[in-house]
C-alpha cells in the first residue's frame, strides 16, 4: 500500500483538531443551556453533575424544554419517556430529576 | 453470488424483524454532530440511488443501486461505534454492443467511529470527528469526516467535510475523494422537518489529478416517532465538470463518475 505524503494532510488535520479541542474539551461552557433560578439545597457538586447529565443526556440531542412551562402530569410523562430513550439509569434519573426541577416553580416542583 | 446474496437479504431481514427505537436524522448525506447516549443501541437501513450517467461513457440507463444494514451503538456519551454491511447493485445498456449489464455485488464490511468533541447544547457549535474503514477482500476504503453542526430553536444545519482514500485491483490502484456538504432543516411539530442538502462530490485518482466535481442540490423531509425514524433526500444535480475532457458529452454536468440523480432513505429503528 503506497502512502505519499500529499495524502497526509487529512490525517494531520484532524489530529490537529483533536489535540485543539482536548485542551478546552473538558470545560463545560454555559452554551445555550440556562441556569436554573434556585438552588433548593443540592451541593455544588450534585449541581454540577446535574448539569452534566442534562448536557450529555438531553441538551446534546435536542432543544432546552423549559420544565417550568408543564404542568406536573404532562412533565413526569416526559421524564419517564425521555429517561428511557436516554438509557438513563435509576440513579441518574433520579438525579436529574431533581436538577430539573430547580426551573420549576418552587410550589409546582414539590408536589 | 446466489447464496451470498440471499444470506445478505435474510441478515437484513432478521435484523429488521428483531429493530426497535433511533437517533433521528434530518437530512441523509449529512452527518449531524449528535452521537448516542452510552448503552442506546439502533438498526439503520440505508437506501441510495444513483441515476442515469449517459450513452457517451458507456452505462445508458444506469441505476446504482447501494443498499447498507447498520448497528449502531453508544459505547459512551460522546463515543458511538456502527456496524455495517454493504451491498450494491448496478445496471446500465453497453451502447456499443447493445447489451444490458446487470450485478450485485457485497461490498464488504465497515466500521464507523464517531467521536464527539464538542457538545452543540454546550457550546456554540457541536463537533464531532468520523472515521469509517471498509474491507471487502480486494478493495478497502478509509474515510474521515469533520461534522460540524447547531441548532437554533425549530431550525437545524450541519456542515460535513470528509475525505475518502480507496483502494482497489488488489490494492494496486487509489483514487482518493473529497466531499463537502451542508444541509439546513426546519422542525414541524415533534414529528416531521423539512430542509435542504447541498452536496459538492471530487475524485482525485492515484491523487495525481483533480478529475471531477459534481454538486447535487435537493430537499430533505424526515420523520420521527418514539422507537424510529425516517429521512428522505433527493438530489439531482445542478452542476458539474469533468477536468479530463469532456468524456460525458455533457458542458454543464458530470455524467462519468456521477449521476443526474441521488436519492437516497435512511430508516431507523431504536432498540
Amino acid at each position: 500500500m503506497r502512502v505519499k505524503t500529499e495524502k497526509l494532510w487529512v490525517p494531520a488535520l484532524l489530529v490537529a483538531i483533536i489535540a485543539g479541542c482536548q485542551n478546552t474539551g473538558s470545560r463545560m461552557s454555559s452554551g445555550s443551556l440556562p441556569e436554573p433560578t434556585r438552588t433548593a439545597g443540592l451541593s455544588e457538586a450534585e449541581l454540577a453533575h446535574g448539569r452534566i447529565l442534562l448536557a450529555n443526556k438531553c441538551a446534546k440531542c435536542h432543544k432546552f424544554h423549559d420544565p417550568a412551562n408543564y404542568d406536573n402530569a404532562e412533565w413526569h410523562m416526559w421524564m419517564r419517556k425521555m429517561s428511557r430513550k436516554a438509557h438513563l439509569t435509576a440513579p441518574e434519573e433520579a438525579e436529574l430529576s431533581r436538577y430539573l426541577s430547580l426551573y420549576r416553580p418552587e410550589r409546582t416542583a414539590q408536589r | 453470488m446466489q447464496i451470498k446474496t440471499i444470506t445478505f437479504w435474510a441478515i437484513a431481514a432478521a435484523l429488521l424483524q428483531s429493530s426497535l427505537r433511533a437517533d433521528e436524522r434530518r437530512f441523509t448525506y449529512s452527518y449531524e454532530p449528535e452521537t448516542h447516549t452510552k448503552g442506546a443501541m439502533e438498526f439503520e437501513q440505508w437506501v441510495t440511488l444513483r441515476s442515469q450517467r449517459t450513452k457517451e461513457v458507456g452505462q445508458q440507463n444506469f441505476n446504482l443501486w447501494e443498499i447498507r444494514e447498520a448497528l449502531e451503538y453508544g459505547v459512551t456519551d460522546n463515543y458511538t461505534v456502527e456496524f455495517y454491511l454493504n451491498g450494491k447493485s448496478e445496471s446500465f445498456r453497453e451502447p456499443s454492443t447493445a447489451e444490458n449489464f446487470s450485478k450485485f455485488s457485497f461490498e464488504g464490511v465497515s466500521i464507523e467511529n464517531r467521536y464527539m468533541l464538542l457538545n452543540q447544547g454546550t457550546h456554540a457549535v457541536g463537533l464531532t470527528l468520523y472515521l469509517e474503514p471498509r474491507f471487502a477482500g480486494d478493495e478497502a476504503e478509509l474515510e474521515e469526516k469533520v461534522i460540524l453542526g447547531q441548532r437554533y430553536g425549530d431550525w437545524k444545519w450541519a456542515f460535513n467535510l470528509t475525505h475518502a482514500t480507496e483502494w482497489a485491483d488488489n490494492f494496486h490502484s487509489t483514487e482518493g475523494e473529497v466531499e463537502a456538504s451542508f444541509g439546513v432543516a426546519r422542525d414541524f411539530g415533534p414529528h416531521w422537518s423539512i430542509g435542504l442538502e447541498l452536496r459538492d462530490h471530487n475524485e482525485v485518482p492515484e491523487y495525481r489529478h483533480w478529475e471531477n466535481s459534481a454538486i447535487f442540490l435537493g430537499p430533505t423531509v424526515s420523520y420521527r416517532q418514539e422507537k424510529w425514524w425516517g429521512a428522505l433526500t433527493v438530489m439531482p444535480q445542478i452542476y458539474g465538470a469533468n477536468f479530463g475532457g469532456d468524456p460525458d458529452g455533457h458542458r454543464n454536468l458530470e455524467l462519468e463518475g456521477h449521476e443526474r440523480v441521488n436519492v437516497r432513505l435512511l430508516l431507523g429503528f431504536d432498540f
